[in-house]
């Protein structure tokens, strides 16, 4: 039962990386293969249901995009997996809720020119809480454990995300959060008898800018180049003379205004929220950056839409799919596969350290 | 940490070896302090849990408990399901024929799940089996809970606990289903000690068919939220529509997770053009999102058809749907609360003017009629588990709350009244009272 | 006066080492096997009524000897080898679905009885002795283990923990989708398994030494049966674990949580060490799960979220990873406050203040908090191991831990 009996390692073990390294590559396009038949098929069986079931897909996908970018941000600068982010975008949704109905009373049957500002004062609101509510935690929560071992502020953030819920469910109850339908929701077109609503291209209208403009920020701004610096090495960045505290506060304030930005657009897109939205959604839209290469930004919003398209193509399409009761096992499988065979995602960079 | 040696930790276990002995022969002794239940005068003992409420009328020597969820989203119904309990004990003056009585409310669910909890169920059947005054069990809500309790009340020592539920709707409870070894695997002392006062599910499913048939639907796809009672009357709506013509598209799961959308999963259904939806399931599990979807991708429900069973059938769904609950159709077991006569009619009033609810539950005067049928088998009983136990069957209970029924060798009520729903205005009203056809209830041989 | 405390500190030191080395085991130990005995005059001492509820129940303790023992499984993996596992769950329902299946009628009408004890011949089903599940709950855990262990275990600590996580989630919709897999019923469904059989000792002992009875659910006390042999069950846990801790294995784990490479130039095997702690803590969680199966005489899948697999890190954490006496009062601890402390202190609050305010809904909140505290103020836990209290202080040193330079 000792593990030193055999001090000299079994063959088998020490061939085993070089052995998955090669089936590794093999598997993958197996994967992706089987992937675009099962597509192709199903659109095939049923091509305008395929169009209005992608369509929706996307539009989920963008909501998960923009919650993928957070901890993809997050674990890009300090390499922690930011279990509570889920949270905050719950946190975001409610405040939603709270500021557009009960506070500016928005209802729905208000004009457009009405409701465009006030939406635009909401969104603004929740941004600033949820970037602050992310910066406050990690003032209190991961700062103090920025040299301690790894785990622990991994152990932190699973604590505050249950604190994070019972305190929204201490304010909001234990109950849904209804809010009237404030999008517009005519349709635009209609394919097979599907409607395509205003608020659905809303959401992928409201998305794209914010990923390009995020883009952007990290790529060539002065605050982007001490972020990727500080992530790179944080004592070299720390003797450049970039403050490493506030680069990463800087990187959880975004984050949380990315987070504030999903929730008040998924309350819109789904018009109510409850306590323990982070907890799903926040996995899904984690798998999400793990597809796509965690710490990469273009590939947390692919990944973000790949997730969108096939949880709507499992639940909406007929052909050889699993369905509804297992969706949350088919995306799980797929965040287990991609991080023991390919655990640099999709776009990430070989690291070697992470396999 | 210092580490303790091998010698000292064979001593250890040794001395425990021992203690565990001389614990066992004193164990026994020491538990035999409970006043044993049937004739004695004294006062019944408590039930030792911290799930129990204080006692009722302690001074009664036979101690009735009832099993409830009172935390989450029944809790308003099951509050007032003790206060009907309560108020039928007190009509009666704690007595029932020459014994007292006392009562006792407990909890079987735990506020961190916000409904029943297997653990709390299994730790409050053996609480009640080890506690001699206890001689009847009002409840439970959730037919997963019954399924554990039963057992435990079955085997109780020296005889069988009487149980009657007023909500159970699961069948194999008392009769044969497709599943394994039901019902007999409840009752593994052979003899029957569970009835219940409201119809089961293969009544339930059967009244949503007729109503779906009333209203000229042709074809049907059913979601059921893949839990116990969910599945189960998704199953029993299927099995009856089948039978009246109603072409069944399909019956998948959805998924119950707050934060999921349902319209891929209706645009879905929508390629099959079903006349209807049919969804087995509870409102608290994400409900509303798919009542909300279903009428986004679906339109409206007069456009297709909406049917749910009495897991929907509270004002919370029309709180969490608003505009999208507009003329769904809601099934709920037995007569509405404003239809009963008679005694139940009394019983109404009397619940208004003592409790002053905002509305009476339809599962209230269930769970005055269960507790009017359980004074009944002690009246007619010796005063121990096991007679009062037996004289559950075969009763029949005149001018109770439900009106006249009897309870079957089975444990089943005879009444198989069914009322059905629909929301108007933001609000439900019956749309009609109904009895399945005996055609359509689905019965299996016990197994 | 102080000289008789002097005189009794003498006759304390004259004793032997061993005498005084035990002395304090053993008077928990019977404390806590004749709880039962006592729990009535613990409960009238304590004023009866709102505040009795304070003392936990024996049920109650039943739980937390569950809890307790799940935790030191998993104290092998976080605490010793330093793998976070999100998904222990997984194993706990392992063990419970072997009783499931093996002691129910679920496999009805095929019968089979295998030396079961307290079942009538007649019944339908398989019956297996449930001494016997008990062992093979453990077993095939472990087997489970191993098999998610192989694939995932080369993964680095914060991917590992989030695979476990993925596999905690599916393996519970797997098994309430279990009703159907390719057309046929192996778990129920959400229905669950139930009722499982009762452990037992079967007549003939019974009649041989009448102190052990036949069944466990037929004696009135049977909840203080099922204490008495969790009881055990922790004990030879506990056991293992100190066992295990001090062999050339333990010692290989805490090279390998200290420093993964030089744990590998060292010749330690990574990869069989790894999946020996993970096998080690599932046999653990598979047997408690297999008797929290047997004594809640049921198994659903709904039993099996993640708020398990996180309660009982939490307990790890609060006691002391890696030190099992710590981790025992964790478990003890926040098992008796999920079950029954934080209802019963929340009533006694609400009671003196005549309040309604409802505490235990928040249980996992309050169980954030003391995972956020015990990490931020006391890391090592309310009992730490020697050496982690070095390894957590070591990290202060350049004065970075608690101020990063604001």
């Amino acid at each position: 039962m000792t593990a030193g009996s055999g001090t000299a390692r079994k063959p088998m073990l020490a061939v085993l990386p070089r052995f998955s390294q090669q089936i590794n590559r093999v598997l993958t396009w197996v994967v992706v293969g089987l992937f675009v038949i099962w597509v192709v098929g199903n659109f095939i069986n049923a091509p305008k249901q395929f169009v209005s079931v992608f369509l929706l897909g996307i539009t989920l996908g963008c909501i998960y995009a923009l919650v993928a970018l957070g901890y993809t941000l997050v674990y890009g600068i300090i390499e922690l997996i930011n279990f509570a982010h889920g949270d905050v975008f719950m946190w975001g949704s409610m405040i939603a809720v709270t500021v557009s109905s009960s506070w500016l009373g928005l209802n729905g049957t208000q004009a457009w020119y009405v409701t465009a500002p006030l939406i635009l004062v909401t969104i603004v609101v929740c941004i600033a809480f949820c970037a602050t509510l992310n910066v406050a935690i990690e003032r209190v929560a991961y700062r103090p454990l920025r040299n301690a071992p790894k785990l622990a502020p991994l152990i932190t953030a699973i604590g505050m995300s249950f604190i994070l819920q019972n305190a929204a469910a201490l304010v909001y109850g234990f109950i849904e959060q209804p809010l009237p339908d404030i999008f517009p929701t005519k349709a635009l077109f209609t394919i097979g008898g599907i409607a395509y609503t205003q608020k659905s291209l809303l959401i992928v209208l409201i998305t794209i800018p914010v990923l390009l403009a995020l883009t952007y920020l990290v790529r060539s701004t002065r605050q982007g180049k001490a972020m990727r610096a500080v992530a790179q090495d944080m004592d070299a960045s720390r003797m450049m003379g970039i403050d490493v505290d506030r680069t990463i506060a800087f990187t959880f304030a975004l984050g949380g205004a990315l987070a504030g930005a999903a929730g008040l657009l998924f309350v819109m897109y789904q018009t109510s929220t409850r306590y323990d939205l982070g907890f799903q959604l926040g996995l899904f839209a984690f798998t999400a950056a793990v597809l796509g290469g965690i710490g990469n930004l273009t590939g947390a919003a692919l990944g973000a839409i790949l997730i969108g398209l096939i949880q709507a193509f499992n639940e909406g399409l007929s052909w050889h799919t699993p369905g509804s009761s297992w969706t949350q096992s088919l995306i799980f499988s797929i965040l287990i596969l991609v991080l023991v065979f390919r655990p640099q995602g999709l776009l990430g960079e070989e690291v070697p350290d992470r396999a | 940490m210092r580490r303790v040696p091998g010698r000292a930790l064979w001593v250890t276990a040794a001395v425990l070896v021992l203690a565990t002995a001389a614990a066992c022969g004193s164990g026994s002794s020491s538990n035999n302090n409970g006043t044993g239940g049937g004739g004695g005068g004294s006062a019944a003992t408590p039930v030792n849990s911290s799930t129990c409420k204080s006692v009722v009328n302690p001074n009664g020597q036979l101690l009735i408990t009832s099993d409830l969820p009172l935390n989450g989203s029944s809790s308003h119904q099951t509050t007032q399901m003790n206060q009907a309990i309560q108020m039928v004990f007190e009509n009666a003056g704690w007595k029932a024929g020459k014994y007292t009585i006392a009562f006792q409310p407990c909890d079987d669910s735990t506020p961190q799940a916000g409904t029943w909890d297997s653990t709390t169920c299994s730790a409050n059947a053996n609480a009640y089996a080890q506690d001699p005054s206890v001689v009847a069990n009002i409840g439970t809500f959730n037919s997963g809970c019954a399924e554990l309790e039963v057992p435990v009340l079955n085997q109780a020592q020296p005889g069988p606990i009487a149980m009657v539920s007023p909500a159970n709707t699961w069948p194999g409870l008392t009769q044969g289903t497709k599943v394994a070894a039901e019902p007999s695997k409840y009752y593994p002392t052979g003899t029957r000690n569970y009835a219940r006062v409201v119809a089961p599910d293969n009544f339930q499913g059967p009244a949503l068919a007729q109503t779906a048939q009333g209203l000229g639907v042709k074809s049907v796809y059913i979601l059921n939220d893949k839990q116990a009672y969910g599945a189960g009357v998704a199953q029993y709506f299927e099995d009856a529509a089948k039978k009246l013509g109603i072409k069944v598209l399909g019956n998948s799961a959805y998924n119950t997770k707050t934060g999921t959308n349902y319209q891929a999963l209706f645009q879905g259904i929508a390629a099959k053009h079903p006349d209807a939806i049919m969804v087995g399931g509870l409102i608290c599990e994400n409900g509303g999102q798919l009542i909300k979807d279903k009428v986004a991708v679906l339109g409206d429900n007069n456009k297709v058809k909406l049917l749910l069973p009495d897991g929907f059938t509270t004002s919370q769904t029309l709180t969490d749907a608003g505009k999208a609950a507009e003329g769904l159709y809601a099934s709920v077991a037995g007569v509405p609360t404003d239809q009963l006569t008679g005694a139940g009619a009394t019983f109404v009033s009397d619940f208004q003017a003592k409790y002053n609810p905002d509305f009476i539950d339809p599962y209230t005067p269930y769970a005055a009629a269960a507790a009017q049928v359980v004074l009944q088998a002690i009246a007619a009983s010796d005063g121990t588990r096991a007679s009062i136990s037996k004289n559950l069957f075969g009763a029949k209970v005149t001018d109770s709350v439900l009106g006249t029924f009897s309870i079957n060798d089975a444990g089943d009520t005879d009444q198989g009244s069914m009322t059905v729903d629909v929301a108007k205005n933001g609000k439900l009203v019956t749309y009609k009272v109904l009895t399945p056809s005996a055609n359509l209830v689905e019965t299996f041989p016990d197994q | 006066m102080s000289g008789r405390t002097g005189s009794v500190g003498d006759a304390w030191a004259r004793l032997p080492k061993r005498v005084r080395t035990l002395a304090l085991p053993v008077t928990v130990l019977l404390l806590l096997v004749f709880y039962p005995n006592y729990y009535q005059d613990l409960f009238n001492a304590l004023g009866g009524g709102t505040t009795g509820q304070l003392a936990p129940t024996v049920p109650t303790m039943v739980v937390m000897c569950v809890y307790v023992m799940m935790a030191l499984g998993l104290n092998v993996v976080v605490g010793y080898a330093g793998l976070l596992d999100l998904g222990y769950v997984a194993f706990y329902a392992a063990g419970a679905y072997i009783a499931g299946w093996f002691a129910t009628l679920q496999f009805a009408p095929q019968k089979i009885h295998f030396l079961s004890v307290g079942v009538l011949p007649v019944l339908p089903g398989l019956h297996v002795n449930v001494w016997l599940l008990l062992i093979v709950g453990a077993v095939f855990a472990c087997v489970l283990g191993i098999v998610i262990g192989l694939p995932t275990l080369r993964l680095r600590g914060d991917y590992l923990a989030i695979v476990t996580l993925g596999f905690g989630e599916i393996i519970p919709q797997a098994v309430n989708n279990g009703d159907d897999w390719f057309g046929h019923n192996v778990t129920n469904g959400p229905n669950g398994l139930t009722p499982i059989d009762s452990l037992g000792f079967g007549v003939s002992i019974h009649n041989a030494a009448s102190f052990l009875p036949s069944s466990y659910r037929l004696e009135i006390n049977s909840a203080d049966y099922y204490y008495w042999t969790g009881l055990g069950l922790v004990l030879f846990t506990l056991f293992c674990c100190i066992r295990l801790r001090d062999s050339r294995l333990g010692r290989a784990w805490v090279a390998i949580r200290e420093d993964e490479i030089a744990a590998a130039a060292m010749g330690i095997p990574l990869m069989r060490t790894k999946t020996w702690a993970y096998a080690i803590g599932a046999f653990f969680g598979g047997a408690a799960g297999c008797f929290y199966a047997i004594f809640k005489s049921s198994t659903f899948p709904q039993d099996f979220s993640l708020n398990i697999s996180i309660a009982v890190l939490c307990m790890v954490i609060l006691g002391g990873m890696g030190n099992v006496w710590g981790v025992c009062l964790g478990g003890a601890l926040l098992s008796y406050l999920n079950y029954q402390g934080l209802e019963a202190v929340g009533n006694n609050l609400n009671h003196v203040a005549g309040t309604s305010f409802n505490i235990p809904q928040y249980t996992f909140g309050i169980f954030g908090v003391i995972i956020v505290v015990t990490m931020l103020v006391r890391p090592q836990g309310l009992i730490p191991t020697a050496r982690r209290k070095i390894e957590l202080e070591a990290g202060v040193e350049g004065g970075s831990l608690y101020d990063a330079g604001a």
